[in-house]
């Protein structure tokens, strides 16, 4: 199915926003690695996580545009922070703690492997083919995180401590990533999206496998309360929002 | 960002040296030989050609510390990748030099140890402030540009790891200079402002373009080491004459103004007169130019340039704030990555 009836196309443009901001925003915050991370093989590696989540991003801006016949730069950079539907995990700070960028990524890549999963399985071939093939990279990505938390976990006593505490203070925050977009249920109603499993449980299963294996752990809930898929952002998604607009703003008509 | 290896060093005589080696090495370079790290070469060359590949390498990493915080600046989707793309490639640039660099005796960890306590150097240009933009463009374009050139003549160099990495290296740079290009010619192109902020950006990175090369050549330039040696095949006043006469054209059709500007210590721009030797000489095919205030340049070079605490703090922050990462690794069972 090429076509998507009027009616579903408000809750498609919210469900592709809350999965294109979360990946322009992860790999917005990434980047600030680019130069800087540990080890020069690290650095290296980041940087491509970075550019494939902006790649990703860019993807679904293009799709959304099909939708609502914008531009991708438009809908990436000309929004109101209220208009953008990104969990506020991918801009927590990371306060340039490797430990805090590798829990971080640990969180949002497993959740775009399920997620992009269960997409690649939607009625509406143009998602599930897109979906499809960035599914490969995410895997990649999985792969690559799990070997750092390895690392950090099956390192020695301090790096297992700090890997700890970093996925302590970010699995509040990767819960909120489960929120679901607005209209959601309407686009399962007219079959555009089916399910044959529990998002979370096989998430959490993903993540307490790779956590095992480094002898560390993940405790958390899922909650209720509405967060970035509404709109409803913090202090620190606010600053990576003035951030990207910074030159856009200036003249936003202008080919930059 | 890219830099040259154009550093400045004094070596020993070499006059420990077995004669006759040294005499089989010097014909070997001369007939334009390849110098591998398992062969015999004097300790001066050793030395020479180690300081080269670490400065270079030094500059790559540090080169990528003013166009890294515009990342998340960049205004759009596209800029946004190439720009991450970009500073990757500088990175890894200096992944490889570094290897270069090892191979002739001296280990990563303590080549960056010497760069954040300012032991060792890296390239002038990197120390000069990019308030806007605009100035990442101009950095891509001429600093890039300039980086091809001398990089250019460095790949027929006589070590040989250094020259393959050269041009490899090359390649890569020769994207980044199509991407500066890109972006100048998007701004030329555009409204009044984001002419003027161009503008403004290239009387900033004109002056460091051409002192880029290093300073003017010595009389005694052909007789030194690096160019006895072929570590260097082309000489940096060569250099910049070649530089002016691809780039001075090249900006005036885009509709830039070539300026001299005098600086304030924060490397803003003072005042900003159009350069009165700018013409083109016909019987020779070169462009006359105002050389670069190398008063200020060598102010630069001792530190105390607009930036360069800046970029020594951040190359520090980053050594400092990934010790325990790299401890771990190494004190760890998973299968280690380099250090």
């Amino acid at each position: 199915m090429c076509e998507l009836d009027q009616n579903l196309q408000t809750p498609m443009v919210e469900l592709l926003l809350s999965l294109a901001d979360d990946k322009l925003f992860l790999g917005h915050r990434n980047s600030d690695w680019t130069g800087i991370a540990p080890i020069l093989e690290a650095d290296i590696a980041f940087s491509s996580l970075a550019q494939d989540d902006i790649a990703h991003a860019s993807a679904f801006y293009e799709l959304i545009g099909t939708v609502n016949d914008k531009n991708s730069d438009q809908i990436a950079f000309g929004r109101t922070c209220n208009e953008y539907r990104c969990a506020d995990i991918v801009t927590k700070s990371d306060n340039f703690n490797w430990a805090n960028a590798i829990a971080r990524q640990l969180y949002c890549n497993t959740f775009d492997y399920h997620r992009l999963a269960r997409l690649s399985k939607s009625n509406w071939s143009p998602l599930s083919a897109l979906s499809k093939r960035i599914l490969a990279e995410q895997t990649i990505h999985v792969d690559h995180i799990s070997t750092w938390i390895q690392h950090l976990g099956n390192g020695n006593s301090d790096s297992k401590a700090r890997l700890q505490e970093a996925l302590n203070t970010f699995a509040p925050y990767a819960v909120m990533l489960f929120e679901e977009p607005e209209g959601l249920q309407e686009l399962h109603d007219a079959s555009i999206l089916q399910n044959d499993s529990d998002f979370y449980t096989d998430w959490k299963s993903t993540i307490d496998v790779i956590l095992n294996s480094a002898g560390v752990t993940c405790t958390c809930e899922l909650t209720n309360t509405k967060g970035g898929r509404s709109g409803k952002h913090d202090e620190d998604f606010v600053r990576s929002l003035a951030e990207l607009q910074e030159v856009f703003s200036t003249d936003p008509l202008a080919a930059w | 960002m890219s830099a040259s290896a154009n550093v400045e060093v004094k070596v020993g005589d070499c006059s420990n040296e077995d004669p006759q080696k040294l005499a089989a090495f010097e014909e070997h370079v001369a007939n334009g030989g390849l110098i591998e790290p398992n062969d015999w070469m004097p300790e001066a060359y050793r030395s020479l050609m180690l300081r080269m590949a670490e400065h270079h390498a030094n500059s790559e990493i540090v080169g990528a510390l003013p166009e890294g915080e515009w990342i998340v600046k960049a205004p759009s989707l596209l800029r946004k990748l190439a720009l991450t793309a970009k500073v990757q490639d500088e990175v890894g640039h200096g992944q490889m030099l570094y290897e270069v660099a090892q191979d002739l005796g001296k280990s990563r960890n303590a080549m960056l140890r010497d760069l954040i306590t300012g032991v060792t150097k890296y390239h002038n240009c990197f120390n000069y402030p990019c308030p806007t933009w605009a100035d990442i463009c101009m950095i891509a374009w001429l600093i890039d540009g300039a980086a091809i050139l001398n990089q250019g003549t460095l790949a027929h160099g006589s070590f040989g790891p250094y020259i393959r990495t050269m041009r490899r290296i090359n390649m890569e740079e020769a994207f980044h200079f199509k991407h500066g290009e890109d972006m100048v010619l998007t701004l030329m192109s555009g409204t009044d402002s984001q002419k003027q902020m161009a503008q403004e950006a290239f009387d900033r990175w004109w002056e460091p373009s051409i002192a880029f090369f290093g300073p003017n050549d010595r009389p005694d330039e052909l007789e030194r080491p690096a160019m006895r040696w072929r570590m260097k095949t082309a000489t940096n006043d060569d250099l910049r004459q070649k530089f002016v006469n691809r780039f001075a054209p090249a900006a005036m059709a885009t509709g830039l103004v070539i300026n001299v500007c005098t600086k304030d210590d924060q490397g803003n721009v003072t005042s900003a007169t159009p350069d009165p030797l700018l013409k083109l000489d016909e019987e020779t095919g070169h462009w006359g130019f105002t050389q670069p205030n190398w008063e200020e340049f060598f102010r630069v070079i001792r530190g105390n340039g607009p930036c360069n605490k800046d970029r020594l703090a951040l190359r520090r922050f980053s050594y400092e704030q990934g010790e325990w990462v790299r401890k771990a690794i190494l004190d760890g069972t998973t299968t280690p990555c380099k250090n």
